[in-house]
C-alpha cells in the first residue's frame, strides 16, 4: 500500500491511519474487495435480469415465429425468476401456436392467478375453452372480462354466441 | 335413511339431462365402436361356425340315407350291424341338428345386439362428429379465428364420416310402389264384403306407407343440417381437401334420400287413391243395392 508523505515520519503514520479507515469504511458497503476485484451483485438483481434477458429473447423469437425456442426462452426466464404473468401468458400464446391447446389453457390459468385481472388472458382463456366446447367456463371468463372491461366487443360476442348455444337444443345427446 | 335416497333420486331426476362435453362424445363413440367391432366380429365367427356344422348336418344326411340302404340291402346276418351303424349315425344326426338350432338361436340374438350396436354407435358417431363441427365453426368465429384448431375439429370429424356414411346407407333403401293391378280387374266379382276388406288393406298400406315416411324425416333433416354446416365450414375457409369431396358425397346422399322418401310419398298417394276409388265403388254398389253405405250388410 502506498501512503502520502505529508510531512515527516508523524504525518506518514496519520496519513496510513486515514487510509486503513477508509479501507475499513468501504468493506463492508461492498465497494472494495480484498483481493481488488468488482463486487459481487446482489443474487436476486442478477435473476432478475437474467429473466429480463430470457424474457427479451422469448418476445424476439415470437416475433420470428420460433416458438418452440420462444417456450424454452420463457421457460427460462420462469425458472431465473418465477411467478411471472406475463411470461405464462406468453408461453400460453406459444402453445396456443404449436397446437398445445391443453397447455396454452394452464398457462393462461397460471397467468391469472398471479394477476386476476390480465384482459389478454381472460379473453384468450375464453377463445381457448371455447374451442375446447367447455361452454359454462368460456362464459365466466368473458363475463369476467366484461366486468373489468364492459367495452370489450370481441368478448360481448363471444358471450353472445355462446349464451345461444348454451340455450340450444343442438346440445342434448338425446337427439341422437 | 331409504328417505334419503329417495330425495336424491327425485333431485337427480328433477335436474336438467347434462349435455355431455367433446371428451365425453370422442370417448362415447370410442366405447361404441369397440363393442360394435367386437359383436361384429362374434357374428361373423358364429356365422362360419354354423356354416360348417350345417355342411357337417348334410354329410352325416348322407350317411343316414346311405346306412338306411345298406340296412335295406343287407342279409339278415349283417342288417344288425348295419343297424346298429344307422342308430350310432342318426344320434350324430340328432346332436349336430341339435347344435345347428342352438347355433342358430345364438347367430339370431347376435345379430339383433349387433343391429342395436350397430344404431348406438350411428347415434355416437353422430352425436361427436356433429359437436366437432360445431365446436369448429364457433373456434371460426372467434375474433382472432382459431383456424388451426378448427382445422383439426373438422379433420378428425371428417375421418370419421365414412364409416357412418357406409352404416348410415343400410338405412336408405328404396321403396319400390308395387304396380297395381287394373282397378277393373281387382273389383270384378267382388263382393262389398270383399271390396270393403281391400279398401281396408289400400289404407293400411298408405299408412304404412306414410309411417316409414315420418319416421324417415327426421334422418333427412339431420343430413340436411349437415350439409349446410359443410358449405358453412367451406365457405369460412376450412383448408381440409377432403371437405369438397364430403359436401359432394353428402349431397348425393341426400339426393339418394330424397328419391327414398318420395317413393314412400308416391307409394302411399296411389295406395290412398286405390282405396277411394274402391270406397267409391263400394257407395255406388250400395246405393244400387239400396243399402246406405256402411251400413249392415
Amino acid at each position: 500500500m502506498t501512503t502520502l508523505n505529508v510531512s515527516g515520519a508523524g504525518g506518514r503514520l496519520t496519513a496510513m491511519k486515514c487510509a486503513l479507515l477508509v479501507l475499513c469504511c468501504l468493506l463492508p458497503l461492498g465497494c472494495v474487495s480484498p483481493s481488488g476485484e468488482a463486487p459481487p451483485q446482489d443474487p436476486k438483481l442478477a435473476a432478475v435480469e437474467r429473466a429480463e434477458a430470457s424474457y427479451q429473447q422469448g418476445l424476439t423469437l415470437m416475433a420470428e415465429g420460433e416458438y418452440g425456442k420462444a417456450v424454452v426462452a420463457f421457460t427460462e426466464s420462469l425458472h431465473a425468476f418465477p411467478n411471472q404473468h406475463r411470461a405464462h401468458y406468453r408461453l400460453a400464446r406459444c402453445h396456443y401456436q404449436l397446437g398445445n391447446y391443453g397447455i396454452e389453457i394452464s398457462e393462461y390459468r397460471k397467468c391469472l392467478a398471479l394477476n386476476p385481472q390480465h384482459k389478454n388472458a381472460l379473453y384468450h382463456l375464453g377463445s381457448a375453452y371455447t374451442a375446447q366446447d367447455e361452454i359454462a367456463l368460456a362464459q365466466d371468463c368473458f363475463r369476467r372480462l366484461l366486468t373489468l372491461s364492459p367495452g370489450h366487443s370481441d368478448a360481448r360476442q363471444a358471450l353472445g354466441m355462446l349464451e345461444a348455444v348454451a340455450t340450444s337444443a343442438d346440445r342434448s345427446v338425446q337427439q341422437y | 335413511m331409504s328417505r334419503v335416497c329417495l330425495l336424491f333420486a327425485f333431485v337427480l331426476a328433477a335436474l336438467p339431462a347434462q349435455a355431455e362435453t367433446l371428451r365425453e362424445l370422442e370417448q362415447a363413440q370410442q366405447r361404441a365402436n369397440k363393442e360394435w367391432t367386437r359383436i361384429q366380429a362374434k357374428v361373423q365367427r358364429r356365422e362360419k361356425d354354423l356354416d360348417g356344422l350345417q355342411r357337417a348336418r348334410a354329410l352325416q344326411s348322407q350317411r343316414v340315407a346311405q346306412l338306411q340302404k345298406d340296412v335295406a340291402d343287407a342279409s339278415w346276418i349283417s342288417r344288425s350291424l348295419y343297424q346298429s351303424r344307422l342308430e350310432q349315425a342318426r344320434q350324430e344326426l340328432r346332436s349336430l341338428s341339435n347344435e345347428v338350432a342352438r347355433l342358430t338361436s345364438e347367430l339370431e340374438q347376435n345379430k339383433k345386439v349387433e343391429q342395436a350396436r350397430r344404431l348406438r354407435l350411428i347415434g355416437a358417431i353422430r352425436a361427436h362428429t356433429d359437436r366437432l363441427f360445431a365446436v369448429a365453426e364457433r373456434a371460426l368465429a372467434l375474433k382472432p379465428p382459431r383456424e388451426e384448431q378448427a382445422n383439426a375439429m373438422v379433420e378428425k370429424a371428417i375421418a370419421d364420416l365414412p364409416l357412418l356414411e357406409d352404416l348410415e346407407r343400410s338405412k336408405w333403401v328404396k321403396h319400390e310402389a308395387p304396380t297395381l293391378v287394373r282397378f277393373a280387374d281387382e273389383t270384378r266379382g267382388k263382393s262389398l264384403k270383399e271390396l270393403d276388406e281391400l279398401a281396408n288393406f289400400y289404407n293400411e298400406l298408405s299408412d304404412e306407407a306414410q309411417r316409414e315416411q315420418r319416421n324417415l324425416l327426421p334422418e333427412h333433416t339431420r343430413l340436411t343440417k349437415r350439409l349446410q354446416r359443410l358449405n358453412r365450414l367451406a365457405q369460412l375457409g376450412i383448408a381440409d381437401k377432403r371437405l369438397p369431396v364430403l359436401i359432394q358425397r353428402t349431397r348425393d346422399a341426400l339426393g339418394r334420400a330424397d328419391d327414398v322418401l318420395s317413393s314412400f310419398k308416391a307409394s302411399a298417394e296411389s295406395h290412398k287413391a286405390r282405396a277411394r276409388q274402391i270406397e267409391t265403388l263400394i257407395a255406388s254398389r250400395s246405393l244400387e243395392q239400396g243399402r246406405a253405405p256402411g251400413g249392415g250388410r
